[in-house]
């Protein structure tokens, strides 16, 4: 037995037992830092617990986990409640078991207005808090709670406090949740509604930072998400944002406000209207009392000042007591100001008659109500709704006639088919009848000494010896009776308040022209194009005369017209030389690009008319007949005739060109000598290009690389035909369509050679003649040699380039490609892009060219250069001054 | 029967080469290893080592083995609850598995130290050769009680999906790593033979 070891033995006993005593701390140290994370323990009560499982659902704070839940139980109190207990950790449980804190279970929720939730989905529900408080000491100070109820719907953030409001509606019509917008942007939701005696109340949530956009005088209302609107006016659909399309929303409007009272208190009540324009109303209605209800349907009529919509009906009830009608009427805020006590209500109700044009818009709008604003006093209740407008102010004048006729109180007085005027009253007078007519103000200008009055017949037959005449009102007139009127310009001012009043317009003009001096002409036409008397005869848009008859003669199936012209137009002008042509109330030209619409004088524009203008040459004849138009009175054009195999792309109206300026059109089209015959109108002042000898040809729209777009605008507007004028003395007027192609060939000058090769190889008409890569001629045609040996080219080449060609010179044929495969690759050559589609060919000419070579000189076509011949670099100088 | 200890004989056995030796001798006078006839502070260290791998296997068996994160949610799992886990799930054979190596293992082998310790501690030679085989068995079965960390080890490197779903190794996977790594310190500390001794060094 060893001693040493038994003395050093208490030391190492000691050392030993360090493990097992390590070993306790370490192994309590675990667990209770594993415990001691473990959390306290927090319930909440909710009023349903689907959705939650222990220990898997979380407890979140803005997405981070604060704890979880590790029971659920039916509450004890309240079985149908469920208390869910949360394990919360050790360090969030200062904040979480906080009274104030609110919690609620975040479900997934995918509405058109919002997305939220969505993580749910996949992680399971969770339960989010929402702290009383923005700090940590904050929630610290308050008192610790470990029981709460969980709210139903996520709390509103009152950490950023927004604005709390009250909006009063009469029904419930938006859920909870539904946004506030304002210009599209969701500023709020709704976040309680109650029923709140009879109606319903919203207790409307705005986000803090879009506080400021509420005061005190925003007016709020519901957007339904789609409006529709149609009347005859048009139709208009308005879809709001698709948020608010399905569940609907509260938009609002605020005036501008200043002052100290602007910024609402929190929950200030305002009141929901149902659509934007309900917001302008004004508070107060307006009673109406009517005979009858013309049909006025409170939903959709509409009150309208002076063309603007001004309020709406709110109701209608019908009072047996007085047996009237009672309209209740609300008017928008600007437009309640204008009312006084003596407000002018009336009814507009469409009218079948066209007599007039106010009641041509209430076919559309349906019967409304418009007012007039008179009077001194603001005045509110009770007025009176008339049936007609108020009387308008204006002129009012006597008219005697022989009979009333057709006329009677309310007739139309009308001035050039406008109405002017209203008759007012009808009365037995002298040895006829007094018809009062009032003139409107607007128009009182017209009323002139010299004005015709006549009655407007419905429908004016005459048959006589000179002919039949049939004539027709205005519809207006056709059922109501009207008077007409009219007033030579240049009358005197009005002085009198008495005129005769004409049967008819015949008889008025009759009237006036014995008192007016005047010529009259008698024209003959084919086609009277309905013109009857009274149609105006215009001198360079002046009214000169009219037409006072128009007969038609079987015999020689000729229509006669006679016309008034005015003196002093007849008086100084000459009107030997006056053409005559019809003037058509609306002219529409498409010439493209251009397309020019003339509308004629309005006095034309119904009936048409007649016009005349001076012939340019004081000798030209007297032509007294009536053209069609202006363009066939003073046509001197020259008419050639051009001979086609067949139209093709020609049309009537495809124009001619020389030089790119157009010279005529084609007129018509027959068909003759197994063709078809163009007739050609050319300008008078390029009548002498059409030579005997002129050459017509087609210009084609056309593509190729060598030239490019040829007529680009061909291809729009049509083909056309080109002009080459001859040179002879005589004037043709037969010719045929030349090709164009070759007239080109014809007319241009320069050098010609003929080449000769074996094989024609892939040349062909056109293709090109190069001389260092430039292109100076080309192959005009092509033809196999007379011994059949050789393919003979002949060659264009351009007078600025002819020099370049001389006596050595040497051709050859610039094959469509070249690709040559050897060690060092692949070797693509051409001459040109074109060439490497058609081929071309190339010309060089050595150091010593010699002399210049003259016309048809016939030269060898090689199928390839030689090496030596590429470095030719001879100097060559032109002579030609026009080519430099 | 009572067997001849080398003590008896004033023989000290070298455990390197199995050389008897002196009682004199300091070095084995055939390998030159350092020899003593019982292994110093045997009992004492086997104790320290026995009690500490008891102490360890309470957090081993009350903190979660392996924390399983399934899309976001933490699900921590004691031994015992993993070994239900695997019952439940209809692998039987598994939880049986795990069962035995990482609860009855540390236990029996626990269990069996002290038997040892007590039967050496208090010279019940009768028991010795008991002993002696139990002591054989522990040290063949010690190693398989580190399957469950195998299992996590294994676990923690193959479910490794981000977000989906991982494993991550919970408190009690350290702490029965060291319960198991003590048991062993504590098998390889003690020397069988003393428990054949009547009088103790």
């Amino acid at each position: 037995m060893s001693v040493e070891p038994i003395k050093k033995r208490p030391t190492v006993t000691y050392v030993v037992w360090v493990i097992p005593l390590l070993a306790v701390f370490l192994a309590f140290w675990m667990l209770y830092k594993f415990y001691s994370e473990q959390g306290e323990e927090i319930v909440v009560t909710f009023k349903d617990g689907s959705g939650l499982i222990e220990r898997k659902s979380l407890l979140k704070y803005k997405g981070t986990v604060v704890g979880h839940v590790t029971d659920i139980a039916l509450s004890a109190d309240d079985i149908s409640k469920v208390d869910v207990t949360f394990s919360v950790s050790k360090n969030a449980i200062k904040a979480v078991a906080r009274e104030g804190n609110e919690f609620w279970k975040v479900k997934p929720k995918v509405t058109l207005t919002e997305v939220s939730g969505l993580e749910t989905i996949v992680g399971g529900l969770y339960v989010e808090i929402f702290p009383a408080d923005k700090t940590i000491e904050g929630l610290q100070k308050l008192a610790p709670k470990y029981r709460f109820v969980a709210s139903d719907q996520k709390p509103v953030d009152h950490l950023h406090p927004g604005l709390t409001l009250v909006l009063h509606d009469r029904e419930g019509r938006f859920g909870i949740d539904t946004p506030v917008i304002y210009k599209k942007f969701i500023v709020g939701r709704i976040s309680e509604r109650n029923l709140v005696g009879e109606g319903v109340e919203y207790v409307v949530y705005i986000d803090a930072e879009y506080k400021h956009l509420i005061n005190t005088q925003t007016k709020f209302w519901g957007i339904e998400g789609v409006e529709f609107k149609a009347s005859l006016a048009g139709v208009s659909l308005k879809v709001d944002s698709l948020a608010s399309l399905v569940a609907g929303g509260i938009t609002f409007e605020s005036p501008s406000c200043d002052g100290l009272d602007c910024i609402p208190e929190p929950s200030h009540n305002y009141l929901l209207y149902n659509d934007r324009a309900s917001t302008f109303y004004d508070a107060r209605t307006i009673t109406l009392r009517a005979a009858k209800a013309w049909n006025i349907d409170p939903q959709l009529s509409l009150i309208y000042h002076k063309g603007v919509e001004a309020g709406k009906i709110e109701s209608l009830a019908y009072d047996p007591k007085s047996e009237t009608t009672l309209f209740e009427i609300r008017l928008k805020g600007e437009f309640a100001r204008l009312i006084k006590d003596e407000a002018y209500f009336w009814v507009v109700a469409p009218q079948l008659s066209l007599s007039g044009v106010s009641g041509l818009d209430a076919i559309a709008k349906g019967p409304y109500i418009s007012f007039e604003a008179v009077g001194e006093s603001s005045v509110n209740g009770c007025f009176k709704l008339h049936e007609s407008p108020p009387r308008r102010k204006g002129t009012v004048v006597t008219l005697e006639a022989q009979s009333a006729g057709s006329l009677r109180v309310g007739s139309v007085l009308y001035y050039k088919a406008m109405e002017a005027g209203t008759v007012e009253a009808l009365r037995l007078g002298g040895e006829g009848v007094e018809v009062d007519v009032r003139m409107d103000e607007a128009y009182a200008h017209l009323l002139r000494d010299e004005s015709l009055f006549y009655e407007l017949q419905a429908v004016q037959m005459r048959m006589g010896a000179d002919g039949f005449e049939f004539k027709a009102a205005t519809l207006g007139a056709m059922l109501q009776g009207g008077i007409g009127f009219e007033t030579p310009s240049g009358a005197k001012a009005l002085s009198k308040s008495r005129f005769t009043l004409y049967p008819d317009s015949t008889a008025a003009h009759k009237a006036r022209y014995f008192k007016e001096q005047g010529v009259q002409i008698t024209l003959t036409c084919k086609d009277a194009k309905g013109l009857s008397a009274g149609a105006p005869l215009y001198y360079q848009g002046f009214k000169a005369g009219e037409v006072l008859s128009s007969s038609f003669d079987p015999s020689r199936g000729e229509s006669t017209l006679t016309l008034f012209v005015a003196s002093r137009f007849a008086a100084h002008l000459p009107m030997e030389r006056a053409r005559f042509y019809y003037r058509s109330a609306v002219d529409l030209k498409v010439d493209f690009p251009n397309v020019s619409l003339h509308v004629g004088e309005l006095g034309g524009l119904l009936g048409g008319a007649v016009a005349f203008e001076l012939h340019p040459e004081a000798d030209a004849p007297k032509v007294l007949r009536l053209f069609e138009d202006r363009d066939e009175a003073f046509d001197e054009d020259y008419r050639a005739t051009l001979w086609l195999s067949e139209r093709g792309g020609l049309k009537e109206g495809s124009k001619i060109y020389y030089k790119g300026v157009e010279i005529g059109r084609i007129e018509a089209f027959a068909l003759a000598n197994d063709g078809v015959e163009a007739r050609l109108r050319i300008e008078r002042a390029h009548a002498d290009l059409m030579r005997e000898d002129t050459i017509i040809s087609l210009g084609a729209f056309g593509f190729s690389l060598e030239q490019g777009l040829q007529n680009p605008s061909a291809l729009i507007s049509g083909e056309s035909l080109h002009v080459s004028p001859g040179s002879a003395v005589k004037q043709g007027s037969y010719y045929r369509l030349k090709d164009a192609d070759a007239l080109a060939k014809i007319e241009r000058k320069g050098l010609r050679l003929v080449l000769s090769a074996p094989r024609r190889g892939s040349l062909k008409e056109g293709s090109p003649l190069f001389y260092r890569q430039i292109k100076i001629g080309d192959v005009e045609s092509f033809r196999l040699s007379d011994d059949m040996t050789q393919v003979e080219f002949l060659v264009y080449i351009d007078p600025c380039y002819a020099h370049i060609v001389r006596e050595h010179s040497r051709f050859y044929q610039t094959s469509a490609l070249g690709v040559e495969l050897g060690f060092s690759g692949l070797k693509i050559r051409t001459e040109t892009l074109e060439t490497m589609m058609s081929g071309g060919i190339a010309v060089l000419t050595p150091d010593e060219p010699g002399a210049a070579v003259a016309p048809m000189r016939r030269f060898a076509l090689f199928d390839e250069a030689q090496e030596s011949w590429l470095s030719w670099a001879p100097k060559l100088r032109g002579s030609d001054p026009m080519c430099q | 029967m009572h067997l001849l200890t080398d003590i008896e004989a004033g023989k000290t056995l070298c455990l390197e080469c199995e050389w008897l030796s002196d009682e004199d001798e300091r070095t084995c006078t055939q390998c030159g290893a350092r020899i003593h006839q019982r292994k110093p502070f045997s009992l004492l260290r086997t104790w320290s080592y026995t009690i500490a791998a008891l102490l360890f296997l309470i957090p081993a068996n009350l903190l979660p083995m392996m924390v399983i994160t399934k899309l976001g949610i933490d699900e921590g799992n004691t031994i015992l609850e993993g070994v239900i886990y695997f019952v439940r799930h209809g692998e039987m054979s598994i939880g049986i598995i795990i069962f035995i190596a990482s609860i009855i293992v540390p236990l029996f082998k626990i269990a069996a130290l002290f038997f040892l310790l007590l039967v050496a501690q208090l010279g019940i030679t009768d028991q010795a050769k008991n002993g002696v085989r139990l002591f054989r068995l522990i040290e063949r079965i010690g190693k398989w009680s580190l399957l469950d960390i195998f299992v996590v080890a294994i676990m923690i490197a193959m479910v490794q999906f981000q977000n989906l779903a991982s494993v991550k190794a919970g408190g009690a996977a350290f702490a029965f790593g060291v319960a198991v790594f003590l048991t062993m310190m504590a098998t390889e500390a003690f020397d069988p033979r003393l428990m054949f001794d009547k009088e103790k060094t």
